[in-house]
This record gives structure tokens, sequence and C-alpha cells, in this order.
């Protein structure tokens, strides 16, 4: 039994998760994307990761992953893209694509200044 | 190696008058201070108050003549330099009847003094003169030619006069050895800077105890006596017209509320000795006390308000309470400036006078310059002009109405007018142009103004410091550093 | 001097404004919304976190997008967007229409003219002094939303090692911003025996990065002579004092709402929110005064600001219209268990939307609204805490005068 604290929204709930012989049962979630959220905690934890990174003209441009990353590729991904610099983009465009294979990109996630 | 007829070593109130006063002589002056600006020691937490002279006796101590000669200076000064200041008046007020005693004598020695319109007054005057007095005010005196001054902002003008009438001032120029060959004396400076005089000042304020010894001067030592200050927002409604004295200790003028020349309220300063010359903490203690004497004297006062803690250090003779400014009996180009504690602020300007006539005195030529003296330009103050005047500033320089401190109303072109006097520290613009002193303390314009410093004195943002050397506000870049 | 005309003027263009002047957009009235800043969106430009947007755009948004959307609606809905003016004071003329002064270094000073004026000016940082924290006067002390801007917009580090001061949402979002960047954290340390921000903060950006949170402990003194060297955190239970070495504290200890201009229009002001006093849309004691967003009373999150601000648009370009709204004529008041309830007036013979932050913590809560004394409305509230505001719909039976809720904790 492991107790996870949701965070795909500002509730919050805390739930509890007991893995049965690989029947994952989730109690505390008071919608379902906790219990998706709970079961992916417990076998691929994975964040949306946000940073700023510096445009070739020296700007600097929020940026997300358009989708969760698989938590041990978070401090590889953050080391590249904090040491480089990439073209500036417009809002919702792809700066790196399929990061490590995932399918998961990085994407601008506002204008660049 | 540069050569002056005189070195003014310490530019805090004292130095940077004494070098303001050179400064209308054909001679070569150089101003030294330790620190990365002027006014970062012994001036920059001072209370800001123009005293009235009744604290101590005029025929035993050279620092209340020299008080009552400074206070009427401040008016021309103040026309002449544009820094903040406010002839407000001062009230010392007696909370109980077993202070009665001592606030007539205080009285009587200021009557003794010959101080202007000095009044007696009760309860009722009192509270005409000042109706935020609790109901604990039992008497006290008025004092009209009391008033206070923004100690930074008066210090900054001085020294950026005198430089403007030829003064070099020398930052961050700690002298460390000095030696005497002929007739010049060569300072040296820790980071190996050197330079050399005819006469040195020594105004080292906490320092000159040292700097005595490097010249080889008398032995004495400086004691700091710190005072914590506690600023408050200037909505507060403790705000009063006046500013309010206890009826003071033998060690201190007592914890005072006043109201600053720049429209805050101030309240404070303790008063505690201290072994350390770097101590600038304050502590909750002091906090505590000094809330509580300023509640029992003005009604208003709230901790609600607080907007900045700071402490400073009084620079205290061993042994003597006086000042001690004369021609050095070991060293014969010296001029001892030392242990301007109070009243020194407002005894500053005779302080510069007194000390050229000691420097005219040991054979230094005063010649008057024959130019007519450049005056600095008008501050224009965002905060203090009408938004028509503005307006009309705006058409030549934009940035007269691009507001970058929000809570005190600081427009970026005084920001920029402040780094290209030479004010390239965070507190160097602050207490140039009051940016980041008010309520949010910085925390919105901080990063606006170091960015503006940087691109003004071209110091990359990762050099730039609170005050000098040690105190970096960043670290690098993001992207310096490996994530974990 | 530049004159601007408008019917309804937004002051600040972050995520209420921006809301706000949409909604009067929308309308069709002339509407005009003022930043200081360059760009909109306010502090949401700094937050490039994700997080923003779940209940009013029902997606997870990082802040600049939220504020991208936002400008985005108002700017097509036609509102007028001024940036980089200051707003130095609003004057209200005996006709009851307003005078804003602005200042910009592109136009210099200008006034503009508006019949209703919404103020959406934001909150600020608690800082170290209002919280009175002895010690040394160092560099390496920030709040963390200059350390945040510093990092965001300007794309420096403030510090190799952090110790953050107060458990808020922002000092939390900070604590994974300083890892993300390869600041370490020495600790979190709160000054109450709970956290302050939410749940899920503490799990994604403390646990993640196993940074300690101290409960009931606070910064005693900080150390450093020219910038900081270190802090005393005292443990409140046991008065041990525990030494970090730290470069940097970021102090994360509440916000307090702007309205520096509103106290000086005299508008009333409300001591438990620090904002002014207003009724169910939004208008202050002043009428064609409205207050909408944290400069109102401080949110949780952006969305319900955006959602209040929304009804203060609407109302002003009402006001805007015909010169004056229905009467607010009943009064708000609640419980002990509750430190607010926001509006302060509402109008009978309406639905009202209340926001309220309680005082106390418990599992479980009933929330009720009486009208003079008769209950109108009733809510089980679940995990309630202090950091969490609570929020109720009511309808105002006609005639009546007061309005009281009641929070009571259910065993």
């Amino acid at each position: 039994m492991k107790k996870i604290i949701c965070i795909t929204c500002p509730t919050g709930c805390e739930m509890e998760v007991a893995c049965d012989g690989g029947k994952i049962s989730v109690t505390g979630n008071r919608c379902p994307r906790g219990a998706a959220y709970a079961e992916s905690e417990l076998k691929d934890p994975r964040r949306t990761v946000t940073a700023v990174i510096r445009t070739l003209e020296g700007k600097l441009q929020p940026v997300r992953t358009d989708k969760p990353l698989p938590r041990p590729l978070i401090t590889g991904l953050l080391n590249t893209i904090l040491k480089g610099t990439y073209p500036e983009a417009v809002p919702g465009a792809v700066i790196i694509s399929d990061i490590g294979g995932t399918g998961i990109n990085l994407i601008a996630a506002g204008p660049a200044k | 190696m540069n050569t002056y007829d005189v070195a003014v070593i310490g530019a805090g109130a004292t130095g940077a008058s004494i070098a303001w006063q050179l400064s209308h002589y054909n001679l070569k002056v150089a101003l030294l201070d330790r620190c990365a600006d002027a006014s970062f020691g012994v001036s920059k937490a001072n209370s800001g108050i123009v005293h009235g002279g009744f604290h101590h006796s005029a025929d035993s101590t050279l620092k209340a003549k020299l008080e009552l000669e400074g206070n009427p200076m401040f008016d021309d000064l103040q026309k002449e330099l544009d820094f903040e200041f406010n002839r407000c008046g001062i009230l010392v007020v007696a909370y109980s009847d077993e202070e009665l005693p001592q606030l007539q004598k205080l009285y009587e020695r200021g009557v003794a003094n010959k101080v202007p319109g000095i009044e007696m007054c009760d309860r009722a005057r009192l509270l005409e003169l000042e109706p935020k007095l609790t109901d604990a005010a039992v008497a006290g005196f008025y004092v009209p030619q009391g008033g206070v001054i923004e100690p930074y902002g008066y210090v900054f003008a001085l020294v950026e006069s005198a430089e403007l009438n030829g003064v070099e001032f020398w930052r961050n120029f700690q002298v460390a050895s000095s030696e005497k060959e002929g007739p010049y004396r060569t300072l040296t400076a820790a980071d190996g800077r050197k330079i050399q005089a005819r006469f040195t000042v020594n105004a080292a304020g906490l320092y000159a105890d040292e700097v005595s010894k490097i010249c080889g001067g008398e032995e004495f030592t400086i004691c700091p006596r710190k005072g914590e200050e506690y600023l408050l927002d200037r909505t507060s409604p403790g705000r009063p017209s006046k500013v309010v004295f206890p009826v003071p200790t033998p060690c201190s003028k007592g914890m005072l509320v006043i109201p600053t020349a720049g429209g805050t309220t101030m309240i404070g300063p303790s008063a505690t000795m201290v072994d350390d010359k770097q101590e600038n903490s304050t502590t909750q203690a002091e906090r505590e006390i000094i809330f509580e004497h300023s509640k029992k004297m003005v009604n208003g006062i709230s901790e609600r308000d607080l907007v900045a803690a700071f402490s400073g250090l009084r620079p205290v003779l061993t042994g003597n309470e006086d000042f001690f400014i004369a021609r050095s009996e070991k060293a014969s180009d010296l001029i001892q400036a030392a242990g301007i504690q109070s009243p020194g602020l407002t005894a500053s300007p005779a302080i510069g006078v007194y000390v050229r006539n000691i420097l005219a005195d040991c054979g230094l030529e005063l010649e008057e310059k024959s130019a007519p003296r450049k005056i600095l330009p008008p501050k224009n103050r965002a905060r203090e002009l009408s938004p028509e005047e503005l307006d009309r500033l705006h058409a030549d320089e934009k940035l007269a109405t691009r507001i970058i401190c929000r809570c005190e109303f600081i427009s970026e072109a005084e920001i920029v007018a402040a780094v290209r006097r030479g004010h390239v520290t965070l507190d160097g613009v602050k207490f140039r142009t009051r940016a980041g002193m008010g309520r949010c303390q910085g925390g919105f314009c901080a990063p606006k103004i170091m960015q503006i410093i940087s691109r003004e004195s071209g110091i990359p943002m990762e050099d730039l410091t609170k005050r000098g050397p040690g105190s970096n506000l960043l670290v690098g870049k993001l992207g310096d550093l490996e994530v974990m | 001097m530049k004159q601007i005309n408008c019917d309804v003027a937004v002051i600040g263009a972050g995520g209420a404004g921006l809301s706000a002047a949409a909604a009067a957009a929308a309308t069709g009235k002339k509407v005009a919304v003022i930043d200081r800043e360059e760009s909109c969106g306010g502090v949401l430009c700094q937050c490039i976190h994700n997080g923003f947007g779940l209940r009013y755009f029902n997606e997870e948004l990082t802040g600049p997008e939220y504020a991208l959307r936002m400008e985005r609606n108002a700017r097509e809905a036609g509102a007028q967007v001024l940036l980089g003016e200051t707003v130095s004071a609003v004057k209200r003329h005996s006709d009851n229409t307003f005078e804003a002064t602005l200042f910009s270094s592109a136009n210099g000073v200008s006034k503009l003219n508006a019949k209703a004026v919404v103020f959406s000016t934001g909150c600020r940082e608690r800082t170290r002094a209002n919280i009175a924290v002895p010690g040394e006067r160092c560099a390496g002390v920030y709040t963390a939303g200059s350390a945040q801007k510093l990092m965001n917009l300007t794309g420096m580090l403030p510090g190799k090692r952090a110790v953050i001061v107060g458990s808020g949402d922002i000092g939390l979002i900070m604590a994974r911003r300083c890892r993300w960047s390869g600041i370490d954290v020495a600790a979190v340390v709160e000054i109450l025996p709970e956290p302050s921000g939410l749940p899920r903060n503490i799990a994604q950006c403390l646990r993640d990065f196993d940074i300690p949170l101290l409960l009931s402990h606070r910064c005693a003194r900080i150390i450093g002579c020219n910038r900081v060297e270190g802090v005393e955190i005292e443990n409140l239970l046991t008065k041990e004092i525990i030494s970090f070495q730290c470069d940097t504290v970021l102090f994360s200890v509440g916000l307090i709402p702007e309205n520096e201009l509103l106290k000086t229009m005299g508008v009333p002001m409300n001591p438990a929110t620090g904002g002014p006093c207003v009724d169910g849309m939004c208008q202050c004691a002043l009428p064609g005064v409205f207050a909408a967003g944290n400069s109102l009373h401080v949110h949780d999150l952006v969305d319900f600001a955006s959602i209040e601000a929304r009804r203060a648009g609407l109302a002003a370009a009402e006001y805007a219209d015909s010169g004056n709204l229905p009467d607010a004529a009943a009064e708000v008041s609640c419980s002990k268990t509750l430190k607010y309830a926001i509006p302060n007036k509402c109008t009978p013979g309406s639905s009202c939307e209340f926001f309220f932050r309680p005082t106390v913590s418990c599992a479980r809560a009933k929330l009720t609204a009486l009208a003079d004394g008769k209950e109108i409305a009733k809510k089980m509230c679940v995990s309630v805490r202090p950091a969490e505001m609570l929020t109720m719909k009511a309808e105002i039976p006609a005639g009546s005068t007061k309005v009281e809720f009641q929070l009571e904790e259910c065993k």
C-alpha cells in the first residue's frame, strides 16, 4: 500500500494505492484522472517539465513538455536545454521532438522575451 | 602616481563635507573610501536628524559648538545641493513627572546655548504642536530649528558636487599602509593602488583608529555603538509632523519617532556597544523595545507598517564622548577628524569649515577658484513633480515618465542618472534615488534596476553587487549550474 | 497631454484585469485595460510552471500560456490594451466620471477618462521586514517572487544553495524551480504546524526532490557579512536552533493586496482581506469603482480571480451604461471559523457567489448560509484548511437585510 497525493488538479486528493499481483486498486480519488495518475505513479512516474531556454537572439522563452515526461529523463533534458540555444518559436511550436524516443515533445509555452 | 594637495580618507558626512569645502579652492583633492560608495559606512544608517543644539554644552564640548554652527548652514546647502531636508522642528517630551527635572536641565542648556526659539511647553501646547502625542506626554520643549535630512542623499550630493568641481573620488580604496617621504605621504590601498598627498585628513569613521595608526598619528580606539532603526511605510498613521525625542539617557539621545525627510516614519535608534565594526544585524529583543517605546510616545505606530529594519554603528572614541578634530601632534601632515558620533551629521557642514581652517593654519594655500562653481543638474524626482512638469521633461527625456519603483514613484531617468554618477551598486542606486526603499523592498523593481545598472554601466549582471565586493546579488546565468 | 476616453478602465492586465476587460468589452462598451509592464499577464509571465487554467479553460496551462489566452480574449472582445503605462492616481469628478493619470516612456503623461473603473492591481509579497526576521542585511535575501522573476525573466541564478522560508505555493514552486536549475534547496521552513501550499505542490515540488519541510519552525536569524552565509532555524516546539549553510534565503510568507490607489481615493477597506469592501457585483463603497482579483482578496488560483473579475467587468459595463446598479442592501457576516466572507454586501432577490477563507483546519465541515436567521444554502466541505479558499453560491431572498455564513466542524 502506498500513499500518493494526486497532482493532476489543485484539489490534491490523498489516495491510497494497493498493488495485488499486478492488479492495482486506488482509493481516495475524486475523479478517474486520479486513478490513472496513481497507476502511472506506481509503474512509470512522470512529470510535466517546465523551464526557460535561450533563443539564438539571446531572448528567454518559456517551454514545457507537451505530456508528462518519465522522471528519469528529466535531469538529462534540463541539462541539455539549459546549456543550448534554440531558434525562437511561436507558442505551441515544437522545439525538441520525441524526447528520448518517448514521443513526447518540448514545446514553446509562451512568447520569447 | 596621482599626487594631491589633500587626501581625505572617508566619504561619510564628515569626509564628504571636508572634500566639498576644499573643492572651492585651487587644490587637488582626493576623497578615498573603503566602500563601494559614499556614505556606506556610518552615514547610511544615520537617523537623519538636524539636531537642535541643546544636548551638550557649547562651552565645554567641541561637538556642541560645531552642532550649533552646522545647524543653520543646511538651508543654503540644500539650495545648492538639492537633497531632502525639512526643518520640521523637534519636540523633547517627558513622559513622566520623574523626567521633569532632567527635561528642565536640558531646556536650560538649550537656553544657555542660545538655541533660537526654544520654548517650554505644557501638555496642551505640546498637543497643539503635535496632536499625535500619546496620553502619557506630560510636558516638553520645542526647538523650531531642528529638522530632518536624508543622510545618504546629503552625503551623495556633497560628493557629487565635489567631484563635479574637481575632487577625485576613489571607491573601494581601503588604506592599508602609508609612507611619508619628503613633502608627500603615499597611501596604499589593500588592492595595491597608490596615491600621494601633502596633507591627509583622517575622517575614516569606525576605522579612524586604524588609519591614525597607519599614518603614525595618535593612538586611540574607536568603539562601535550600535543603533537599530525600524522604518515604517509612508502611509503609517504614526508619522508625526515633528521629530519626537524622549528625555535622553547618559549615553544616547534616546529612541525617537522621526518623520523622515523622505516621507516615511522611522523609530529608533537603540544604543548597544559592540566589538565588530562590520556588525549590521538587527535583533528581536531591540525591535520589541523600540516598538514598545515609540508606541508610548506617539499614537498610530504599528508593526503592521514595518517596511525595513537596519542598524548602524556610531564611531565612539574610547574614553571621550567629544569629537577629536585637530592637527596630529605626532604626524604633522595628518588632520584628525575622529569620534564623529552624534551630532556629527548636524555638525558636518561646520566640520568642513573647521578642518579647512586647520589645513590653512598648517600652511595649505587656499586660493578660491575664479571660475564659477559647477552646479549639479536637478534631480527631477518624479515623486515631487506634477504630471504637467513630468510631461514637459518627457519631451527631452523619454525615461522621465517611465516609473520603475512603484512604491516610491521613481522614474527610470532618475535611476539612469544615479548610475551615470557612478552609483553602480543596488544600495548605491537605492540611497541615491530611493528606488527599492518602499513597502515592497525592491521585490518588484530590484530585477529591473539590476538590468538598468548593467545596461548603463556595462557591468555584467552576474557581477552586480548589493554594496560592493563580496555582496554579489547573483551567482551566474541559468545553465551555469549542473542540474542534479 | 494625451487624452483617452473610454467607458470602462481596467487597471492591471493580469489574470483578473484581462478577464474583466474581456467581459466588459463583450457588452459593446469601450474598454481600456492598462498595465505598467510592457506585456500582458502580470505575474503570470514569470510563472512558467503548469497548473493554471483547469477551472477557466478546462485545460492545464503554464502562466504565460494562460496570459496569452486571456490577452487574446480581451483583444478579440475589442478591449484596448495600454502597456508600459503606470497609473499614479485616479480622481473621481463631481459628475461621477473618473480620470486616471498615466505615465509611460512612449506617451509621457496621459489622462484617461472613464465612466467606471475596475481595479485589478494584484498583490505584493510580504518581505523579510514584514515578518521582522532579525540578523544581518546581506545580499542573497529575496522574496520567492523576485527570485522567480530573476530566473525566468532575466535568466539569472540568484544563488547556489537556498533555504526557503514559508511553504506557500510560490515558495514550493520555487523549491522545484531551484532544483531544476541546479540550485540546491537545504530546507523549506514553515512557522505553522501545517503547510500553507497545495498538497500537490508538496508532492511534486518537495517530495520529488527529498527537500525537507520543517513545520513549526521559524527563521530566527540571517547570518552573512556581505552575502548570506547561513540561517538559524528555530524549532518552535523544542526551542532548539538548527543552523543551515546557504547563500540564499527566499521568503514566501504571504501576499498583501496592492490597493494604494484605492486607499488614496478614500475607498473603505476590509481589514480581514486587505482589499476594499465590495458588494456582490465587486463594486466598492464608492459607486463606479470595482475591484477584482488578488487586490480584492488573495486567491489560491488565478482561475478564481479570472472568474470573479468577469463579474466585475460585467457590472462595470452595466454601471457605465446606466449610472447605477441594484442596491446591495443585505450585509454579509461570518462566524469566527471564517476569516472573511467576500462580498461584504449583496443584493436581495439575486444570486450571489461568495468566497471564504477558513480560520480552522478539519477533515469535514458544514458551511451554512442564513438570511435573517433562516437557512438559505448549505454545503459540505472536505479537507478544510486556512490555505484553501471556500466558495458557495446562494440565492438571496428578496427583502433580506442580513446574510450570515457559518462553518462548523463535523466530527
